[in-house]
C-alpha cells in the first residue's frame, strides 16, 4: 500500500468538506479500484461506514485525473508516494 | 522609388489603435487581420461574458454576438463589471452590446436577446467563427456543445463558482474532446450548485473570462498553443492554478464520436432533468405533515421558544438569523453522530419538536430526511420557503440575499 494525496475540487470538496486528504492505494491499481477507494473516502475522513457516501452524488460526472492526467476507465497505475489524484466534477456557473 | 510610396500590412487608423498587441510576437499583423475577420459569439452575458466580451472588442474582433435573455439585476453588479447602475433593470445582451460598442466602435455587435433553446440554436451559431460558452446552468452547456460540434466550430468554455474556476477548448482539432466526451451524463440536478446558491467572486470570473478573450484570440490568429484537450483549473483561494491533460476524443461520443446517435439539438431540459437557467428550483422531499409554513412558525415561536436548526453555511448565517436558530449544516447532518447532533443543538429526551430552516427551502427538506433517521424521536419539521420566505411575508426588514 502507498500514502496518495487526494485533492478534492469543486463539488467534490463541498461535499467531502476537505480540500484534500491522504488515502491509502495499493502501489499498483487500477482506474476502477481507484473511484471505489475515492467514492468511500469519508471512511478515512470520519472513521464511519456511509451506506450513500457524499461523493457518490456526483459519482455519474466525477472526473479523475492521476498527476495532472485523465484517468480513463480500465487504466492501469502504479502509484508512488508523490502521485497526486484529484476529483474534478465539473462547473456549471458562470 | 516615391516618398509617398509605403507597402502597409495593416491600414493607418489599425497599425495605431492596435500597435501593442501588434508588437506581440506571435500575435502581429495577421494575428490582428484574422481576429477582425473573425465572428464570435458570446453565449451567456452575466459574470463571464462581461469580460469576454469586453476584451474581445477592444481588441478588435470583427463581429461580436451576444446571447441573453435576462436582464441586468443590482446583485449582477459586483462581478458583471461592463454594467453601470443606471442599467439595471436593461436587457443584458444589448447594454453589453452598446458599451462593446461605446468602447471601440470599429466592432460589429449582433444582439441576440432571446433565450438560447434547441429551436434557435443552429440558426444564432451557423455565422459564427468560434463560440464561446460563458452560460451558468449545465442543460445549456450541453446545448451549446452539441451545436459546436454539428456546425463544427470551436467552443470556448468557461465556468466558475465560489473561488474556483474551469477553462477548456472544446472539439478543436481531430484528437480535440468535447464536453460530452468528458461528461458523457449529465450531473444529477440536486448536486449542482449555481452562483445563486453558492455564490463567486467577481475577480474568478473576471480571471476565467479574461483567459476565455485569450483563448478566443489563440484561436483567431491560428496559433497551436490553445487549451484545446486540456483543462486549466483555477483556485482562487489558493492561488493555484492546474492544467489536467483531458483524453482524446472518445470515438464511441454520442455527438461527435465515428456513429454519433445526437444528429440535431434534442431536448437538453429533458436531458438534464434540470431547467435552462440558474435559478432555484424548489425540492418537494418532504409530505406536508412535516412542513410548516413561515405564519405557522410565526405562530409557533411566539408561543413558546423552539428548537430551530439552520443548515445554511457559516457565511449565509453570518449574514442574517433568526434568534433561536442554531447553525447545523446540511454537511453536518449528514456527517455527525446522533448524540454529537443531540448535544449541538442543546435537545434531550424530553425535547419532540425542531423546526429546519435554511435560505429558501431546499436543504432544509434534505436536513430533515437525514436528521430523522438519526434521532427517530423527534420530529423534524422544516420551515417552507426559509428565510427568503420569511423576509418576503413576517419581516420585510430580514436581509434578503
Amino acid at each position: 500500500m502507498v500514502s496518495v494525496k487526494v485533492l478534492f475540487f469543486g463539488e467534490a470538496f463541498q461535499l467531502v468538506g476537505k480540500r484534500e486528504e491522504t488515502v491509502e492505494f495499493p502501489a499498483e491499481t487500477d482506474y476502477e479500484e481507484l473511484r471505489r477507494i475515492i467514492l468511500e473516502v469519508e471512511k478515512v475522513i470520519f472513521k464511519v461506514f456511509q451506506k450513500y457516501p457524499a461523493l457518490s452524488k456526483i459519482e455519474k460526472v466525477m472526473m479523475l485525473a492521476v498527476d495532472q492526467e485523465y484517468a480513463n476507465p480500465g487504466d492501469r497505475f502504479e502509484l508512488e508516494r508523490f502521485t497526486e489524484i484529484a476529483v474534478i466534477p465539473p462547473l456549471s456557473g458562470g | 522609388m516615391e516618398n509617398k510610396d509605403w507597402v502597409a500590412g495593416i491600414s493607418k487608423s489599425d497599425a495605431g489603435r492596435y500597435s501593442r498587441q501588434l508588437l506581440v510576437d506571435d500575435f502581429g499583423v495577421s494575428g490582428q487581420k484574422n481576429l477582425k475577420n473573425t465572428a464570435v459569439l458570446i453565449v451567456g452575458a452575466g459574470g463571464l461574458g462581461c469580460p469576454v466580451a469586453t476584451y474581445l472588442g477592444a481588441a478588435g474582433v470583427g463581429t461580436l454576438g451576444i446571447v441573453d435573455y435576462d436582464r441586468i439585476s443590482l446583485d449582477n453588479l459586483h462581478r458583471q463589471v461592463a454594467y453601470k447602475e443606471d442599467q439595471v433593470g436593461q436587457s443584458k445582451s444589448q447594454g453589453l452590446a452598446d458599451n462593446v460598442k461605446l468602447q471601440n466602435s470599429g466592432v460589429t455587435t449582433v444582439v441576440h436577446n432571446v433565450s438560447l433553446d434547441s429551436s434557435n440554436a443552429m440558426e444564432i451559431f451557423k455565422n459564427y467563427d468560434i463560440v464561446c460558452d460563458c452560460t451558468d446552468n449545465v442543460a445549456t452547456r450541453y446545448l451549446i456543445n452539441d451545436v459546436c460540434v454539428l456546425l463544427n466550430i470551436p467552443l470556448v468554455s468557461g465556468s466558475a463558482l465560489r473561488w474556483d474556476g474551469q477553462l477548456s477548448v472544446y472539439h478543436y482539432g481531430p484528437d480535440c474532446p468535447c464536453y460530452r466526451c468528458l461528461f458523457p451524463s449529465p450531473p444529477d440536478p440536486s448536486s449542482v450548485t449555481n452562483c445563486n446558491e453558492g455564490g463567486v467572486l467577481g475577480p474568478i470570473v473576471g480571471t476565467i473570462g479574461s483567459m476565455q478573450a485569450l483563448e478566443v484570440m489563440k484561436i483567431a490568429a491560428k496559433l497551436s498553443t490553445t487549451l484545446a484537450g486540456k483543462l486549466l483549473l483555477f483556485d482562487g483561494r489558493e492561488g493555484k492554478s492546474r492544467t489536467i491533460r483531458l483524453r482524446k476524443r472518445d470515438p464511441k461520443c454520442a455527438v461527435c464520436g465515428d456513429e454519433p446517435s445526437i444528429t440535431a439539438p434534442i431536448d437538453y431540459v429533458l436531458f438534464c432533468g434540470a431547467g435552462a437557467h440558474d435559478k432555484i428550483e424548489n425540492l418537494k422531499l418532504l409530505e406536508p405533515s412535516d412542513r410548516v409554513n413561515v405564519h405557522e412558525y410565526q405562530e409557533i415561536r411566539t408561543a413558546r421558544k423552539q428548537f430551530l436548526l439552520d443548515t445554511r453555511p457559516p457565511v449565509e448565517f453570518e449574514i442574517a438569523h433568526l434568534p433561536e436558530a442554531i447553525n447545523i449544516t446540511l454537511n453536518e447532518c449528514r456527517s455527525l453522530r446522533a448524540d454529537e447532533l443531540s448535544s449541538r443543538l442543546g435537545v434531550d429526551s424530553q425535547t419532540s419538536d425542531v423546526y429546519v430552516i435554511c435560505h429558501r427551502g431546499n436543504d432544509s427538506q434534505r436536513a430533515v430526511v437525514l436528521l430523522r433517521e438519526k434521532l427517530g424521536s423527534i420530529h423534524f419539521r422544516d420551515i417552507i420557503g426559509g428565510y427568503e420566505e420569511w423576509a418576503l411575508k413576517v419581516n420585510d426588514e430580514f436581509p434578503l440575499y
